[in-house]
């Protein structure tokens, strides 16, 4: 009897395993790979017909506008590594780890230019710009707050209190969004410059590293784990629902309700949160090396790929960017 | 015992503690001096300052060293390490990642006596030589232990490379002693001054290898007794003797545990339930002992307001696996022996201050909170002293007023009460860690590369 169970439970098994593989083989031909850039890449952003990467100190900006040649256009190397980058119009917002905010001028993407900076009191860790003010998260320092209404004079004028390591910022309209290790998730008013206090903080998310933003849905990734919360009312963001991605889930964007996933050695895999309470993978896409970051620019998805960092460093160096095209037509 | 007697014997009490207390009260002893920072009031002390304003005498320093100066009569005492070559250069600001440094050249250890008067040199005694073996942080210094004087000789420790010495006060070496040097965690370097009672010199050594701590005959450097101790080198909390109406003893803080021991190493209490990494001094204030550490990732950041008489283990928040979020809102708690505390309200590197019946915070990202002393309640939250400053030296009060040290050197100048208010800033335009000595109408405050007297002048 004992030995029948063994039998039935692997029969389960292989099948399983058997759907999941051809899944993943199904999944895999949604995106289809344009081109293989082999140049160092941490951090990939899309803007138009640009493609900027990041490695260590250097943003790289790549014309794309000829998606199976790209051109590389230039290269700016920042004293302190980049732990990412905020590309508004014809400027790059860069969080330089301990130079700060570096502003580039991109008007003429083949000579970029260095026009501001300001250095903030901690180790700026991200950037995301709402009107005239840069939120910064600023690792020991909290969020610090830069009026760039002048980029080429950025001045702080504030900064928000967290209870831990600001690791993530994002903005929607007036509204700013934090995140710090180990556990914060944090509201802020960026109107209320009296007081700088959260509008609302939450101490029950896991590990944060990212966080995203798309209307009402917030986007946190730490841990390994997707965690989506409902932030229709800022004063009281609500949990919807976690998922544990295979890969331990590096970094990700949304785009149209999905959550485009750097899942590590899991490759690319996309969520689908229109139902927040119960996400469900919507496709997948694997490489030969992991997958460390991911932009998404309407149907074009970029893969930054190579190993993965360990401990606080942001990169292992190598890697390379891949880009895909999402459905079945090349452009 | 006739009447006249007894009043002759009481007179007598009084006569002798007036006395040691206006002693006391007139030298700088130790690390945050008498009282932990709170300085009676003199119309001396200056209110405003530059580099220039109200600058009795400046004296440049050689070489670096956060410890704190110590004074005692007309001697002003200091210690620094003192490279051959050109070392990496600190860097202010609040971090944690930033590269630890190994040091280029071969370093001297020294002692610099100063006069009072006029800041000029008295001595300079070299203690040891080498090309130091320990890396640091970069904003850490080969001599951040400050020394501690009985106002016969002056008890210098350096850590970096196990080294202590008796001097006396011409700069004649007494007695040396070394205890091994030994790295703290992720080679952040040492920081933790010695403690003297009696006849005693105590020193904690909490490292990565072997942690322990020991007591010295002060006279001779013998030692006494050393105990082991469970901790794993997170800490850089110089220990307190606490004399209160029981007992005396000795109050040591780690992230592994508070515990206090009598003069003979016998533990007395513990109590469990610290930061990843404690840094802030314990002191003593209104009868309790306050505690502190506040590492910024640490599930915990506690406060805790001790009675006296504490036996046995008196932990709030022993539990290591408990949650971060466990911990919110934060709210105060008490026991049988803890005055009050507080799960969130602890400093990374500041220790507090009691002045004037409260207790004021200095968070490291320049933010100041007041509670009551003696109960904990709260008096104002979190209050912005300046966007974009780091705070590692720990405030101090007089004369009405509360004092906080910027690492830019700019110290933001506080009304003391219920309200927060910043009366000005005072600017000396170079970097400083170390917490100033206040004695005799005068601040002493060591930047990078100088010390600085600094009164009140007739005009200003």
């Amino acid at each position: 009897m004992r030995r029948h169970i063994f039998f039935k439970r692997t029969f389960i098994a292989t099948v399983f395993v058997f759907v999941s593989s051809l899944s993943q083989i199904i999944q895999a031909q949604d995106f289809h790979e344009i081109i293989h850039l082999e140049v160092p890449a941490d951090l990939v952003q899309l803007e138009d017909s640009k493609l900027f990467i990041a490695a260590e100190a250097t943003l790289t900006i790549f014309d794309i506008s000829k998606l199976d040649s790209p051109q590389r256009l230039s290269s700016y190397e920042f004293p302190e590594k980049i732990w990412d980058f905020s590309i508004i119009g014809t400027h790059v917002y860069v969080a330089a780890d301990f130079f700060g905010l570096g502003i580039l001028d991109i008007s003429d993407p083949i000579n970029p230019e260095l026009i501001g900076s300001v250095k903030t009191p901690g180790q700026a860790k991200d950037v995301e710009i709402s009107g005239a003010t840069a939120l910064l998260a600023d690792h020991m320092s909290g969020v610090d707050l830069v009026d760039i209404t002048d980029p080429e004079t950025p001045t702080s004028i504030g900064s928000v209190y967290l209870d831990g390591y600001g690791r993530d910022v994002a903005a929607s309209g007036t509204i700013g969004y934090a995140v710090d290790d180990p556990s914060g998730f944090y509201v802020i008013d960026l109107q209320e410059r009296d007081s700088w206090e959260p509008l609302s903080a939450i101490q029950s998310a896991d590990g944060p590293r990212i966080v995203e933003i798309e209307d009402d849905l917030a986007l946190l990734v730490g841990k390994g784990t997707l965690q989506i919360y409902d932030i229709s009312n800022p004063t009281a963001p609500t949990h919807r629902s976690n998922y544990g991605t295979p890969g331990g889930a590096h970094r990700a964007v949304l785009s149209d309700n999905h959550a485009y996933v750097a899942d590590g050695k899991m490759g690319l895999l996309v969520v689908d949160l229109n139902n927040p309470l119960v996400p469900t993978v919507a496709a997948s896409y694997r490489h030969s090396e992991p997958v460390r970051d991911v932009a998404v620019y309407g149907n074009l998805v970029v893969i930054a790929v190579g190993p993965l960092p360990t401990g606080i460093r942001r990169s292992q160096g190598g890697g390379g960017v891949i880009l895909l095209n999402r459905g079945t037509q090349q452009n | 015992m006739s009447l006249a007697l007894i009043l002759a014997y009481l007179l007598s009490i009084l006569f002798v503690n007036a006395t040691e207390t206006v002693a006391q009260d007139n030298q700088w002893e130790k690390f945050r001096g008498p009282n932990a920072g709170a300085v009676p009031d003199d119309p001396r002390l200056p209110d405003v300052w530059s580099d220039t304003k109200n600058v009795i005498w400046k004296q440049s320093v050689p070489g670096l060293g956060w410890s704190s100066p110590v004074v005692w009569n007309d001697r002003i005492f200091l210690t620094s390490a003192v490279s051959t070559d050109a070392e990496a250069v600190p860097v202010p600001g609040l971090y944690d990642e930033h590269d630890h440094i190994s040091a280029n050249g071969m370093h001297r250890w020294m002692v610099y006596a100063l006069n009072f008067d006029d800041g000029k040199i008295l001595w300079e005694r070299e203690l040891f030589r080498e090309l130091p073996e320990l890396r640091r942080h970069i904003k850490n210094s080969y001599a951040s232990e400050t020394p501690v004087t009985d106002g016969e000789h002056l008890f210098v420790y350096f850590g970096s490379v196990g080294l202590i010495a008796a001097l006396d006060m011409s700069g004649d070496v007494i007695w040396t002693k070394n205890i091994g040097s030994f790295n703290t965690l992720i080679e952040l370097g040492t920081a933790a001054s010695p403690a003297l009672h009696g006849d005693r010199l105590f020193i904690v050594n909490d490292n990565t290898t072997a942690s322990f701590m020991v007591a010295l005959d002060k006279h001779t450097g013998r030692e006494l007794w050393r105990i082991d101790r469970e901790e794993r080198g997170n800490n850089w909390s110089t220990p307190v003797v606490w004399e209160n109406r029981i007992r005396t003893e000795i109050v040591t803080v780690g992230t592994d545990g508070v515990r206090s021991y009598d003069l003979d190493g016998q533990l007395l209490w513990e109590l469990y339930g610290m930061s990843n990494l404690t840094t802030p001094s314990p002191f003593i204030a209104n009868g309790l002992v306050y505690i502190s550490s506040g590492y910024p990732g640490g599930a915990l950041r506690p406060v805790y307001a001790i009675h006296p008489g504490a036996e046995g283990d008196i932990s709030l928040w022993a539990d290591e696996n408990a949650s971060w979020s466990t911990r919110f809102p934060g709210n105060r708690v008490s026991s049988e022996y803890v005055a009050w505390a507080y799960p969130l309200l602890g400093t990374y590197n500041t220790s507090a201050l009691v002045y004037r019946g409260q207790y004021y915070t200095l968070l490291d990202r320049g933010l100041l909170i007041a509670h009551d002393a003696q109960t904990g309640q709260e008096i104002y939250g979190r209050q912005r002293l300046k966007v974009g400053s780091g705070f590692s030296a720990s405030p101090w009060g007089y004369n009405g007023k509360v004092f906080a040290l910027s690492e830019a050197g700019d110290t933001y100048v506080i009304k003391a009460g219920e309200e927060f208010e910043i009366v000005h800033t005072n600017s000396l335009n170079e970097m400083t860690l170390a917490t100033p000595a206040i004695v005799r109408g005068n601040l002493f405050i060591r930047t990078q590369s100088a010390l600085y007297r600094i009164a009140r002048t007739e005009n200003q």
